[in-house]
C-alpha cells in the first residue's frame, strides 16, 4: 500500500470544491473527481514526494475536465440556491460572504478558476500555471483581471443582473 | 513612478499574495506610502481576499461520497468499516472530524492505525 493514498484521500474535499466550481454541477463534479482519483492512482509513481500533492491532483483533474469538454457533454448549471452551495449562517460575515460567493459564481470560467486556485486554495502562481496550462505571466495578469472583475461584480447591484431584459423574439 | 497601470496592478496582487522578494516588496511599499489611492486599492484587495477565503468552505465540510472513497479503497489503502474519513473541521464548532483520529485498534480492524496522516498540516483537525 502506498503511504500517499491517505494523503490523497484527505485532498478529496478540495478536489470536490475545485471540480464543483469548474463544472458547476454537483454530480458531474464528483464524476470528475472520481476520474481524477482513478488516474492519480494509475500514475502515482509520477508524483514527487515533497511537492504539493494538491497541485499535482489539480493538474490531473483539470486535464480530465479538458478531455470531458472535448467530448462535449451537455451541461446543467448548478442552481445558485443549491443547498450544497449554501453558506452556514454565520454572524456578521454572512451577508458579505453570500455577496462574494454570488459575485464569484458570476465570473467567467477563467477568472473563477484562477481565483479558486490562488486566492482560495492558496496555491503558488507556478502551480496555477501548471494546472491551467498557461504561462506564469498569464496567471499574473489573469489574476489581476479576475480580482478586478470580482470587484466590479460586487459593485454592481445584484438586482441589475437579475432584471436583465428578456431578449424579444425577432418579428 | 508611472508604470503602466496593468503592471502596477500585478504588483499589488503579488504583494497581497506574498509573491514579492524583500527588495520588490520594499519598493512597492515605498510607492504605496506616497499614494493614498494605491493604499486604498491594496486594502480593498485584502478585504476581497479575506472574503474569498470563505467561498466554498461548506463544500469542504460535506461528507465524502462513498463512491469516491471507494476508488482509493479498491487499491487497498483503506479498509472498510474503519469509520468514514470525514472532512477536516477548520472552524470551531464544526462537525466532527474523524480523519486524523487514530482509532483504538479494535479487534479485526488492522487498518485503523493507518488513518493518522489524513489531515494536511495546514488544516489541523480540532478534536
Amino acid at each position: 500500500m502506498s503511504p500517499v493514498l491517505p494523503l490523497i484521500e484527505a485532498e478529496i474535499p478540495h478536489l470536490r470544491r475545485f471540480a464543483r466550481y469548474v463544472v458547476r454541477d454537483v454530480d458531474r463534479a464528483d464524476d470528475l473527481v472520481q476520474e481524477c482519483l482513478t488516474r492519480a492512482i494509475a500514475k502515482l509513481h509520477t508524483w514527487t514526494p515533497g511537492t504539493n500533492l494538491r497541485a499535482w491532483l489539480f493538474v490531473i483533474l483539470k486535464n480530465c475536465h479538458i478531455n470531458e469538454v472535448r467530448r462535449q457533454r451537455p451541461t446543467t448549471e448548478i442552481p445558485n440556491d443549491h443547498p450544497l452551495l449554501n453558506v452556514p449562517a454565520n454572524q456578521d460575515a454572512h451577508v458579505n460572504l453570500l455577496e462574494v460567493r454570488d459575485a464569484f459564481l458570476r465570473l467567467s470560467d477563467e477568472h473563477r478558476e484562477v481565483l479558486l486556485l490562488v486566492a482560495i486554495e492558496g496555491l503558488q502562481y507556478e502551480e496555477a500555471s501548471a494546472i491551467l496550462g498557461v504561462p506564469l505571466g498569464t496567471v499574473r495578469s489573469r489574476l489581476s483581471r479576475a480580482r478586478q472583475a470580482l470587484r466590479d461584480a460586487l459593485a454592481e447591484p445584484l438586482v441589475a443582473a437579475i432584471a436583465e431584459p428578456v431578449p424579444r423574439a425577432a418579428s | 513612478m508611472s508604470a503602466p497601470r496593468a503592471m502596477v496592478e500585478d504588483q499589488l496582487n503579488a504583494l497581497i499574495d506574498d509573491r514579492l522578494d524583500p527588495a520588490e516588496r520594499a519598493a512597492v511599499l515605498a510607492v504605496l506610502a506616497r499614494s493614498a489611492e494605491l493604499t486604498a486599492r491594496v486594502k480593498a484587495l485584502r478585504r476581497q481576499q479575506e472574503a474569498l477565503r470563505g467561498v466554498g468552505q461548506e463544500i469542504l465540510h460535506e461528507p465524502v461520497p462513498e463512491r469516491l472513497r471507494s476508488v482509493l479503497a479498491r487499491t487497498g489503502s483503506t479498509a472498510r468499516g474503519g469509520g468514514s474519513v470525514g472532512p477536516c473541521a477548520t472552524t470551531a464548532g464544526a462537525r466532527r472530524c474523524s480523519c486524523s483520529v487514530a482509532r483504538p485498534a479494535a479487534s479485526g480492524n488492522p487498518a485503523a492505525g493507518r488513518r493518522e496522516r489524513s489531515c494536511l498540516p495546514a488544516r489541523p483537525c480540532r478534536r
